[in-house]
């Protein structure tokens, strides 16, 4: 699994992330000169004059212990604190300036603001300008300064996207700012770093860089509520306009929407321009556009929709969604309509 | 060491009797009453292991789960659970107690002394730990094991989401804090008192320097965990506000609270463990250390440093960039101190001629995995760089790579070389050899490829991992080196139980070695020394004896001396110039009592019954009045009075006698834990969005009759400790004053304790509205048991009075009184300032 | 020690301080230096105001500057008491203490100045 790469901590993929791999790359190459040079000067100190080898514990005084010599202070002062001393105020001076560059969270004032709230165990992603909200995935536009908005609800969280920052914890009433940006278009994965639970390990998400014109596309689709699934209960005339959903008839869609509108699903979901309007659990307008469910746990796809909705408990237990039992065809119906909710 | 004077060898009778006076208490008595620091420093150190090998057990678990991506061999609460627990355990039952019993049992030794200062409160403090090791423990019984991680961050370990097993967590850990704060006690006046004459400072071993500046550091550093517990149990159990937002708290205030002790606890365990190093390379290289007076400085730069470190454990949660800088130079700072001492190992090594034996092979071992964990401690130290790899498998590499590194393989170093003193046998080489490699090995495969998992963006405290991470094959490797390492670890063990029955008589000093421990028999008789050593220079087994008449006087009157009391020489601060003796304690069950109440009321708590609770004050309080009475009735009916060899006063009042010291010290942890509260509160009102407005508690007539009290209480009891005759056969005649002067204390100080708990109904407030109602309550709470503990020991003097018909120990009692009087006094202070000063001056 | 002279019975104080001080003072400067700035700029931030930053950085190398003069001056002390107890009295800890006193000043000093530099650095109030 492993691809073999020079222990860079990561392919850095912003600005800010290259700043740090380098302040990185100095430390090792300092790190690993003054290793050496210690375990050198060890292993040629107790080689060179070992004394007999053999037995141990029985000998005695042939040797008579040796006095210090008045230069050994010397040698201990300098090569022991002045030379280190140096070398610390270099790595230190570096320290400083990369915090300088990297540190300071307030740059753009017009910086495109998103809000992100972590949950045991998901997040909550807010577009307050663009009233748009997602769950565990979080769209920005390349080359910009995007300015993350953290805080938690209930414990404390720490949001990490290694190729592109430092981690930022999320402390529960205060907010704390991330600058995230990104150099190339792609998927940048991310994860909670600090403990908090039960399934502190699948508390991922995924950072996805677009370019503007598409990052503007995707978040004039995610503003917009929820497709109407049926012609018969929409509201007239924006009829199915996108070409339909891969997965499935006009009518199990809305079958599949009856019975999410009338299970307990709508306690705690919302789907923009229904009457789920839940807020416990993730937002799920535009569910079928996420790459992952359950927080990076499952991928998205029908199969493991259908083992989501059914054993949550079993996937990762301890989350806050209760299983469902549906007969089968139902499922089917339901996962339908969840799969329609581009 | 020649007798060089006129005092008469000791007769064999004398010498019988001597040897009675320290007799060991045998069959079951031996395991419950022995308070000698050697059978106390052995049960620490073996209790430390047997929790070090459940620990690693854990580990093993953890390993097994982590081999490979997205494995189901422990659910995820039970890996929880098993991280938890590994943390507690190995930070709190096992590095920090097994110091605390390796220096119990080798600072009197290595000091010339014949036992630790407070033998029963030494005891007191190991039933404490084992008993707060049980209580975590039982936890698996009860099935609620604690799962907030060993640093149990609020909000996860609060009321809201955290059940009981916290409680359990709590109570266990402020047990086992509260041994180490006395412990810490201890050492502090065993170094600073107890050397054998002519051990002056520059001449004490490193071991010694090191264990005093660890015993400050325990000082400063436990007492605010011990706060924040208490706390955390409040905010859990009582409904106080510390750490919730919506009432003025802080989540953020633990983290402090926790890492101001958390990083000092690092170079708790590491400094110990370097001193191992500067016996262990000196001995086996036949050659004096290079540079003490550097390596001295940098222990104490060390130790100072450390307790500024704690924020560069924060370095994420938001903290402004100049702050993070800070501390990102204190960070970096420390490390020069640490390159200080490598270099004079290395020179040392350099300089002498080293054979490669066991403790040798370890202490190299110990130095190129310490120097390597230290590299990427100063990465770590840079703030924009930690904020990559905080909380990941990169910072778990770290900090085993300076813990194992840094203190475990330290002590096997130390185990090995002091092997044959404890036990009087060699344990087998060839076996130590296969051990080490084993473990070397075990432990670099295990723990460097974690580096590259942690760069690669695997978080710690995850019960699994994506497969898609690309880390499956490192942690596979970890796992395999884990086993490895544990494999050498429990050859390590056999190696050296093995040795118990068969190895080789080893003889009083078989390596050679030139600190005072090698003078004494292997195993060392009970009362360690005889004839106490004198000493003039700091290798006083490979120098010639100093030709100083006085300290031979000393030396002479203490051979086989005194036969009526265990006795051991109390010398000055600076020179070690003889001083007086100190009186050592016999065997006692009572420090056991009082420990086990303690423990009780813990369970009491947990099981919320009242009469349990009840019953535990009950043991406490009875636990120590007899054992105060024992104190008290065997100085008194052991007509210790005679001056040992005709000079050496056996109770002398001031700090020269141990009692002076221990209460300073009591003294200086009350304030120590009043200052942590008040800096508490002002944390939170700084960073507080609502504070009430000038929100006082407002009883200032209250307060000033505390005040006042507290006054009275240390006047009375200052004026008594000068009443009466110190000479030994002067004839008694304070009785009347220090009653007096007792019980005008006493009342003085019972009105002060009525005063300052009336301040809480008179002020009005409600500890659940707000985090400042909750800190004056909490400071009420300190001041009370302050001015509580105050009235103990008025109550111990009352006592020795009624006991005594000499007036001497009255007045030493009263003068330890007036000082810890001073330290409530003190405590009030404190508390003023934060509940009706800060509110006003901070806006 | 016999009939200890005036001067001689004060070099062990000054021993001492020389070995307390520079750890005091560089606690200090770390402490303080991270009260002042923390507090000061959080306490306008939650009142609304924008922070002083100047003044905020000023106060805290200040601080510094003094606590620096205070390490370095117990180091001269500790160093002529070590001077005076090497040829008056050799073997008393005295002159080990100086020495220690020295390097302890040293040292806290060297981590002072490394403090102090971080307000002239970076922005004091981000």
């Amino acid at each position: 699994m492993i691809d073999l790469r020079v222990p860079v901590m990561f392919p850095p993929a912003s600005e800010d992330a290259s700043r740090v791999d380098s302040h990185w790359q100095l430390m090792l190459i300092v790190g690993s000169v003054v290793w050496v040079v210690v375990v050198t000067v060890a292993l040629v100190a107790v080689l060179r004059r070992r004394r007999g080898g053999g037995q141990e514990g029985t000998e005695q005084t042939d040797d008579a212990p040796r006095p210090t010599t008045g230069n050994g202070h010397l040698v201990v002062g300098f090569l022991g604190a002045v030379v280190p001393a140096l070398i610390i105020i270099g790595v230190m001076a570096d320290s400083v300036l990369v915090l300088r560059d990297t540190g300071s969270a307030s740059s753009a004032a017009d910086a495109t603001v998103v809000e992100v709230d972590g949950k045991q165990y998901w997040w909550e992603v807010r577009y307050p300008e663009q009233g748009v909200e997602t769950a565990n995935e979080i769209h920005i536009p390349t080359g910009q300064d995007v300015r993350v908005e953290l805080t938690s609800t209930d414990v404390i969280h720490s949001f990490w996207v290694p190729q592109l920052s430092g981690k930022v914890d999320l402390v529960p009433g205060e907010t704390n700012v991330l600058t995230l940006s990104a150099d190339e278009p792609g998927t940048y994965w991310g994860q909670c770093a600090e403990y908090c639970g039960l399934q502190h390990a699948w508390m991922r998400f995924v950072v996805v860089a677009h370019d503007e014109p598409e990052y503007a596309g995707w978040l004039e689709a995610q503003a917009r509520p929820a497709e109407p699934a049926d012609p018969a209960e929409g509201d007239g005339d924006d009829v199915e306009s996108g070409p339909g959903p891969a997965s499935g008839p006009v009518s199990d869609v809305a079958a599949g929407r009856e019975i999410f509108m009338s299970s307990s699903c709508v306690y705690c979901h919302t789907v923009a321009g229904t009457e789920a309007q839940g807020t416990l659990g993730p937002d799920l307008t535009h569910l079928a556009s996420r790459q992952m469910i359950g927080a990076g746990v499952l991928p998205n796809d029908r199969e493991s929709l259908a083992r989501w909705i059914e054993h949550p408990q079993d996937v990762k237990p301890g989350n806050a969604m209760p299983g469902t039992e549906l007969e089968d065809d139902e499922l089917d119906d339901l996962i339908t309509y969840l799969e329609s909710l581009e | 060491m020649t007798t060089t004077d006129q005092q008469p060898a000791p007769t064999a009778e004398e010498r019988a009797r001597f040897e009675e006076v320290w007799a060991r208490p045998r069959g079951w008595r031996r395991a419950l009453t022995s308070v000698q620091h050697k059978s106390v420093g052995t049960r620490y150190m073996v209790t430390a292991f047997v929790f070090f090998f459940v620990g690693g057990l854990q580990a093993l678990l953890m390993r097994v789960q982590l081999a490979q991506p997205e494995q189901q061999v422990l659910s995820a609460q039970t890996y929880n659970e098993l991280f938890t627990m590994h943390g507690t355990t190995m930070m709190f039952l096992f590095a920090v107690p097994f110091l605390e019993g390796l220096a119990a049992y080798l600072l009197p030794l290595m000091l010339g002394a014949r036992d630790m200062p407070f033998a029963r409160y030494n005891t007191f403090n190991y039933w404490c730990y084992l008993l707060a090791g049980i209580i975590l423990y039982s936890s698996f019984l009860v099935g609620m094991v604690p799962d907030a991680g060993w640093f149990a961050y609020v909000p996860l370990s609060g009321p809201e989401f955290a059940d009981k097993a916290m409680d359990i967590w709590l109570f266990g850990l402020a047990l086992a804090e509260l041994a180490a704060i006395g412990a810490a006690i201890e050492m502090i006046v065993v170094v600073l008192g107890m050397r054998a004459p002519g051990m002056s400072l520059d001449r004490m071993p490193i071991f010694a320097w090191t264990m005093l500046c660890v015993a400050g550091m325990i000082i400063l550093a436990f007492v605010p965990l011990l706060v924040g517990s208490l706390l955390l149990e409040l905010d859990r159990n009582v409904g106080t506000s510390f750490f919730e937002t919506d009432r003025g708290g802080d989540p953020l205030l633990w983290q402090h609270l926790f890492w101001i002790f958390g990083h000092p606890e690092v170079y708790v365990m590491f400094l110990p463990g370097a001193a191992i190093i500067s016996h262990v390379i000196p001995v086996h290289s036949r050659h004096r250390l290079v540079g003490y007076p550097f390596v001295v400085a940098a222990v104490v730069v060390t130790a100072i440093m450390s307790l500024g470190l704690w924020v560069h454990h924060m370095y994420t949660t938001g903290l402004p960039p100049v702050t993070l800088s800070f501390f990102t130079a204190a960070s970096m700072s420390i490390s020069v101190a640490s390159g200080v001492q490598v270099v004079a190992w290395l020179a040392t090594l350099w300089s002498g001629r080293p054979r490669l034996t066991v403790p040798m092979l370890f202490s190299l071992g110990f130095l190129f995995t310490f120097v390597a964990g230290g590299i990427t401690g100063v990465m770590v130290a840079s703030a924009p760089f930690d904020a990559q790899v905080h909380d990941t498998y990169f910072v778990v590499a770290h900090f085993h790579y300076v813990l194992i590194g840094g203190m475990l393989f330290p002590v096997l170093a130390g185990l090995f070389h002091w092997w044959p003193k404890f036990t009087g046998r060699m344990p087998s080489p060839r076996l130590g050899k296969v051990s080490f490699w084993l473990a070397f090995v075990g432990f670099h495969l295990t723990f460097f490829p974690m580096h590259l998992t942690g760069m690669w963006g695997m978080p710690r405290r995850v019960f699994t991992y994506d497969a898609g991470l690309g880390v499956g094959l490192l942690n596979l490797l970890s796992t395999i080196g884990a086993f490895v390492f544990a494999t050498g670890l429990v050859l390590a063990a056999i190696t050296l139980v093995g040795a118990l029955r068969r190895g080789e008589r080893s003889g009083p000093n078989p390596w050679g070695a030139d600190t005072l421990e090698w003078a004494a028999d292997s195993p060392p008789s009970a009362p360690n020394f005889a004839r106490i050593p004198v000493v003039g220079s700091r290798a006083p087994l490979w120098d010639p004896p100093p030709d100083d008449p006085e300290l031979d006087r000393m030396a002479a009157a203490f051979d086989h001396a005194p036969q009526n009391v265990r006795a051991t020489p109390f010398t000055t601060v600076l020179s070690a110039r003889p001083g007086t003796a100190a009186v050592q304690a016999s065997p006692s069950i009572w420090p056991l009592l009082a420990a086990g109440g303690l423990a009780l009321a813990a369970v009491g708590l947990l099981v919320e019954s009242g009469w349990v609770v009840g019953l535990s004050v009950l043991l406490i309080v009875a636990g120590l009045v007899v054992w105060e009475l024992q104190n008290e009735r065997e100085l008194g009916a052991g007509e210790a009075k005679e001056p040992v060899g005709g000079e050496y006063l056996v109770e002398a009042p001031g700090p020269r006698s141990p009692g002076w010291w221990g209460a300073t010290m009591a003294a200086v942890v009350l304030v120590v834990a009043v200052s942590t509260v008040a800096f508490s509160m002002l944390f939170l009102q700084v960073n507080a969005p609502v504070w009430p407005d000038g929100a006082t508690l407002g009883t200032p007539w209250l307060s000033a009759g505390t005040g006042l009290a507290l006054l009275v209480a240390i006047a009375a009891s200052w004026w008594g400790s000068r009443q009466g005759p110190l000479e030994h056969d002067a004839t008694p005649v304070a009785r009347t004053a220090h009653l007096a002067a007792g019980a005008t204390t006493a009342t003085a100080g019972t009105v002060a304790l009525a005063l300052a708990v009336a301040q809480w109904p008179a002020g009005g407030l409600d500890h659940t509205a707000h985090a400042y109602d909750s800190g004056v309550l909490m400071l009420v709470g300190t001041l009370a048991l302050a001015t509580v503990l105050g009235l103990g020991i008025t109550v111990s003097a009352l006592v020795a009075r009624l006991t005594h018909t000499r007036d001497v120990r009255p007045r030493i009692m009263l003068q330890n009184a007036a000082v810890l009087w001073t330290g409530v006094l003190v405590v009030w202070a404190v508390a003023w300032v934060a509940t009706d000063l800060l509110p006003t001056v901070v806006v | 020690m016999a009939a200890p002279g005036p001067a001689r019975r004060r070099s062990p104080a000054l021993a001492l301080v020389g070995v307390l001080l520079p750890p005091v003072a560089w606690l200090c400067a770390l402490g303080l230096s991270y009260l002042v700035q923390d507090f000061a700029c959080t306490a306008y931030a939650s009142a609304g105001h924008s922070p002083p930053a100047t003044v905020i950085g000023a106060v805290v190398v200040g601080l510094d500057v003094v606590l620096l003069a205070l390490a370095v001056s117990a180091g001269i002390m500790a160093w002529r008491v070590h001077r005076q107890a090497r040829d008056t009295e050799p073997s008393s800890p005295l002159g080990f203490l100086g020495l220690l006193g020295l390097l302890l000043s040293v040292g806290f000093g060297a981590g002072i100045v490394l403090v102090a530099v971080n307000p002239l650095v970076l922005e004091v109030c981000a």
